[in-house]
């Protein structure tokens, strides 16, 4: 059940900055709103103050620039970015990361940003933003400024964000050359779940040797990139089976899961290195296949 | 001869009643009803500690917040209710029991209020001693949960064991089991456990009560399966006359046995019946959270079940004791302890029987019904013994069951001679389906295939005078007017009865109206449970609407001057053929008949019928023998063809086929809903439901977000069903029950198969695809063919791990 609360409908930015500057950590911003509600619901935030973004013509949509990249507002919700040809077509990682949130209806409202900065490190959508190098564009009274998104969530539903910013899109950039990607996840059913477990991959084939990019989600309290992973796939010229082993141990060496009522940590080391073998096949198939980018 | 003719009366496939105001929305359920600015908002206060007294209860905080008028605490309202057993108070007195207690109501102008009332009541609590594992409580009496179990009254067919947490013990004592034991060629000894789990059903519980400061009359809105019996127990325990306590039950979205009993309206009427808020309107809903902490749920289950068993493969004797964690409360859990215990030997014949069947208390949210009542978690208990006993043997599965199956005139558990059915027939067919025999390659390139099979049976689980009536009124225009408490809750009761009403009274479906139940208008029904209702209800109607008919024919052959055996009633028109007569039904049915010698007779055409279980007796207390235990049992069986991901766990069940024997389908496409939406339920169950908690009891899945209920992404590409109809004797068209049948075995079925698939035994249900990986993985490491992980133990588990990245 809600309890008492005021709620505001700034036009712009600049009115919402000012509205943060004045109410401070007794605000909560609202996009999507199905973190949100659900949050204030379970009192598990009890802000004074709804500020409702959604008025906010600038922080919508989502655009493609061609040799530059996508762009992400905030107002966003899943189901436009899944909208986007553009995203199905370069960007797959978060094209499936899209598909594997919650269903069909709660897409259609819940915000892609809004997954990001709620900080949760189940969060579908971080795992292949980190793979893209996605940069996070953050407003306030300062200024803007951008945040990779690997420094962007610092903790379980903490983030950079301070308590008088907003963020205003996230940034993808373009890769230019031959990529392919993915995002595998493994729940307790098929729809409508949180990960236990959960791998982004993106390979890029590029003039002198691939370049693997691997991420991974439930199971450490930030955005991680299996960086020795990475470093020990760029090295190895024959991609066979045993390469994909080896490297899935050293993805599975680089995360940190707990036991929650979800899932064990025991269960979510051996689905880490599960999950990155299928990610990886996937993704060299894909190569093959001519998956382009 | 038969005088009526229709389209649409029993066997017919026809349009369900109630879907299009369903899906359009129109439809009221208990929250869409407006009461005006009189309406008093109630929020409960909860326990923070699994066991502890209070030591205070701080309201001042909440009484300063605006709109509060009232915070009431279990003092203020100090009965105890309980359908078969009262253990049960609307709040705490001065002990809890169990996270999630009720400790304190707020009451207030707004839920917002309420709300935050209900956050400022602070309460105070010196902590004792909790049990959470249901052998532990009812092995070692260190922890007692009632104390005070001796003073509790109870009906007769429940026996609770003062000192102790026992709160039922049910016993099965035929023939001679050390015997059997004794000249048994193997014996078998099997344990398998199921952890508690929740209903889901869509809305979530909500009631609106109000008593008049004069009359002292109570009413009540609520979203439940049993207004009447809602009625009775309430009554009980104020000591209020029947008639000053009316309930209405609007349309409910789902209750599976959730909403049966009395559930949540006793706490709402420790507000009503307050006497600062007498006469104003109340209104308790409660959240999905609350629904999973407080209303009940399945019980978890523990099951030890011993086999003698010669060489020919004839099972001597079954020794079985069962532990039922009802969690604090029995008051409803006590009868599906009964259920498992009566019917112990499930679908087979076994000479020598012992059986002890407990309810145990524990420091957590209670037990009571849900579909399936007890048979459930036996049966998946039975059928994975069977299995594993058959395979220990070398025989195949299915001849095992079938060299042991319950035939007509063998004797159940109880000593009753089983009636009629065509259970050999719903094996084969089944097996077939499936191709049990025939090993077939996984469509997923990895994975491994199997197959398997387990039978279903149950009885209606109900006292032995659980009595249905129902009035069938024909309107001055033809159409009819039918009162049958029972409530349609999805099943589709309705159109069911709507069916027998158009079978026997010659009228279109078209024409008939269900109401929804009132205790006002209805007439007395026990409840909407134990799959009774096309049965007991049956009854009730079929002899309402005979009589109405008879008193339709009597009228129009004076009229007519004709024999009564000349009259028909076609599609709602009476004709006399002989005479050429035909007319539809009109205002004189209501209004009288003008006779021959000009004088009026007739009036309000109004047929009455009621029904209670002739020939039940219950089972003797301490041997459980009875030469009728129930009314009937429905039989059948469900075999399942899956594949499962040995890299995950996962599991994908292919293919489902099944078949239950129901005497006759009054409405096939009722049937067929139930059996597919049963087996979806039965699935889920058995692939990913269950209620967790940590060491110190509180539940760590208390909403959607961590209880997972099969979606439709998680369901079957194919679900093959049939039945057979071998005709029930005392029945109103030989039907028997069939709405909580399909949703038995789908889960042991999954258990067998899944041995068949990779070899490893898993005896804990459910199967999820973190359990079913350890199980292959400790398979591989060690070559442990079993696994088992006591659901009881998790807490403790869940103590030593690494729960947190601070």
């Amino acid at each position: 059940m809600l309890l008492q609360f005021d709620y505001v409908k700034p036009k712009s930015i600049a009115e919402t900055i000012g509205l943060l500057v004045q109410h401070g950590s007794s605000s909560a911003i609202k996009a999507g709103g199905t973190d949100l509600i659900v949050w204030m619901k379970k009192h598990l935030i009890k802000p004074e103050i709804v500020i409702d973004i959604t008025g906010i013509a600038e922080l919508s949509g989502v655009s493609f620039y061609p040799h530059k990249g996508l762009r992400i507002g905030a107002n966003a919700t899943i189901n436009q970015v899944l909208a986007n040809r553009e995203v199905k077509r370069s960007f797959p990682a978060i094209y499936e990361a899209c598909l594997s949130h919650s269903d069909r209806l709660i897409r259609n409202k819940a915000t892609f940003v809004g997954n990001v900065t709620g900080g949760v490190p189940s969060a579908d959508l971080v795992p292949s933003l980190c793979c893209y190098d996605a940069v996070v564009h953050i407003a306030g009274p300062d200024g803007e400024r951008d945040v990779p998104i690997l420094e962007f969530i610092t903790g379980p539903r903490r983030t950079v964000l301070s308590k008088e910013e907003l963020v205003t899109h996230i940034y993808v950039p373009h890769i230019e050359a031959q990529a392919a990607g993915c995002y595998v996840k493994l729940a307790r059913r098929n729809a409508l779940d949180l990960a236990q477990a959960s791998v982004a991959c993106v390979v890029v084939d590029k003039q002198n040797g691939k370049d693997f990019r691997i991420s991974c989600g439930a199971v450490a309290p930030k955005p991680i990139r299996a960086l020795e992973a990475e470093k020990y796939l760029k090295g190895t010229k024959t991609l066979d089976e045993t390469a994909i082993r080896n490297a899935a141990d050293k993805v599975t060496e680089s995360v940190n899961p707990i036991t929650d009522v979800r899932a064990t940590r025991e269960y979510r080391l051996d689905m880490i290195r599960e999950l990155t073998i299928k990610a990886l096949a996937t993704c060299i198939e894909g190569l093959r296949g001519g998956r382009m980018s | 001869m038969k005088q009526t003719v229709t389209n649409s009366g029993v066997g017919k496939w026809v349009t369900r009643m109630y879907d299009a105001e369903k899906a359009a929305g129109t439809l009221k359920f208990v929250d869409d009803l407006e009461f005006g600015p009189s309406l008093l908002y109630a929020k409960a206060v909860r326990s923070a500690v699994p066991h502890g007294e209070i030591i205070s209860i701080d309201k001042a905080e909440a009484l300063k917040v605006s709109g509060v008028k009232e915070v009431i605490v279990g003092e203020d309202f100090p009965y105890r209710f309980g359908l078969y057993l009262k253990d049960r108070s609307p709040m705490a007195i001065k002990k809890v029991r169990y996270i999630g207690e009720p400790v304190a109501l707020v009451v207030a102008e707004s839920e917002e209020a309420a709300e935050e009332g209900a956050l400022k009541v602070s309460v105070k609590y010196k902590e004792l001693e909790a049990v959470f594992d249901p052998v532990k409580a009812a092995t070692d009496n260190s922890v007692l949960v009632h104390p005070e179990l001796g003073s509790y009254e109870h009906v007769d067919f429940i026996t609770p064991q003062p000192g102790t947490n026992i709160a039922n013990w049910f016993r099965v004592r035929r023939g001679d089991i050390d015997k059997a034991f004794k000249e048994a060629d193997y014996i078998f000894e099997e344990a398998v456990t199921y952890p508690q789990i929740a209903h889901g059903f869509l809305e979530p519980h909500c009631c609106v009560c109000v008593q008049d400061p004069v009359s002292q009359e109570i009413t009540i809105w609520t979203a439940g399966q049993s207004v009447f019996t809602t009625r009775d127990i309430i009554a009980d325990a104020l000591g209020l006359p029947l008639s000053k306590i009316r309930v209405i039950a609007p349309p409910i979205g789902g209750g599976f046995g959730g909403k049966a009993g009395m559930t949540i309206e006793a706490l709402c009427l420790a507000a009503a019946t307050h006497p600062n808020l007498k006469g104003r309107p109340i209104k308790l809903f409660i959240s999905r959270e609350e629904v999973m902490l407080s209303s009940w749920v399945r019980q978890g289950y523990v099951a030890r079940i011993r086999m003698a068993v010669n060489k020919e493969g004839k099972i001597l004797g079954i020794k079985n004791t069962f532990y039922f964690d009802t969690g604090i409360s029995a008051e409803y859990g006590a009868n599906p302890v009964r259920s498992a215990g009566y019917t112990s030997t499930g679908c087979y014949y076994i000479p020598n029987v012992w059986t002890d069947s407990y309810a145990v208390y524990t420091n957590k949210p209670f037990g009571g019904a849900y579909r399936g009542f007890g048979m459930p978690e036996f049966m998946s208990a039975l059928e994975m013994a069977m299995d594993i006993v058959a395979h220990k043997m070398g025989m195949d599965p299915v001849e095992f069951r079938l060299k042991n199956l319950l035939k007509p005139g063998l004797p159940t558990c109880t000593g009753m001679p089983m009636h009629n059915h065509a259970l050999e027939t719903i094996v084969k067919k089944v097996a077939e389906g499936i191709s049990i025999n025939k090993e077939e390659p996984a469509k997923r390139n990895g994975w491994k295939r199997g197959k398997g099979i387990a039978l279903a049976i149950k009885a209606p689980a109900m006292p032995a005078d659980a009595a249905s009536s129902a009035t069938v009124e024909i309107l001055g225009d033809g159409s009819v007017k039918v009162l049958a408490a029972s409530m349609d809750m999805g099943q589709g009761v309705y159109t069911s009865f709507a069916q027998i009403a158009s079978e026997e009274l010659g009228i279109p479906i078209e024409k008939i109206k269900c109401y929804y139940p009132d205790t006002q208008s209805h007439p007395y029904d026990w409840q909407t449970v134990a799959s009774r209702s096309c049965w007991s209800m049956g009854m009730a109607l079929k002899l309402a609407c005979e009589d109405a008919r008879n008193q339709l024919i009597q009228l129009y052959s004076e009229y007519w001057q004709c024999d009564p055996s000349e009259i028909t009633i076609e599609h709602g028109v009476v004709k006399c053929r002989k005479l050429g007569k035909a007319e539809p039904i009109d205002t004189k049915i209501q209004n009288g008949f003008k006779m021959p010698d000009g004088k009026y007779k007739g009036g309000p055409i109004i047929g009455r019928g009621h029904f209670v279980p002739p020939d039940v007796i219950y089972p003797d207390i301490e041997t459980g023998q009875s030469p009728k235990s129930v009314v009937h049992f429905t039989v059948g069986a469900v075999g399942v063809d899956l594949e499962v991901d040995p890299h995950t766990g996962e599991i994908v069940v292919n293919k489902v086929v099944c078949g239950y024997d129901l005497g006759k389908a009054i409405s096939p496409l009722n049937v067929r809903g139930q059996i597919e939406g049963g087996t979806v339920q039965g699935i889920s169950a058995g692939i990913m439901e269950g209620m967790y908690y940590d060491d110190k009891g509180l539940l760590l899945t208390p909403s959607f977000t961590d209880y997972k209920i099969a979606t439709i992404k998680d369901i079957p590409d194919e679900i093959q069903y049939f039945w057979e109809e071998t005709p029930e004797e005392i029945s109103p068209y030989g039907n028997r029950g069939v709405g909580e049948h399909s949703m038995i075995s789908p889960a042991p079925a999954i258990g067998n198969a899944l041995f068949n698939a990779l070899k490893v035994r898993i005896h804990s249900y459910p199967f999820t695809r973190e359990r079913v990986y350890k199980a292959i993985k400790q398979f591989d490491e060690k070559g442990n063919v079993d696994f088992w992980e006591y659901p009881f133990a998790r807490e403790q588990d869940y103590k030593q791990a690494i729960k947190s990245w601070d």
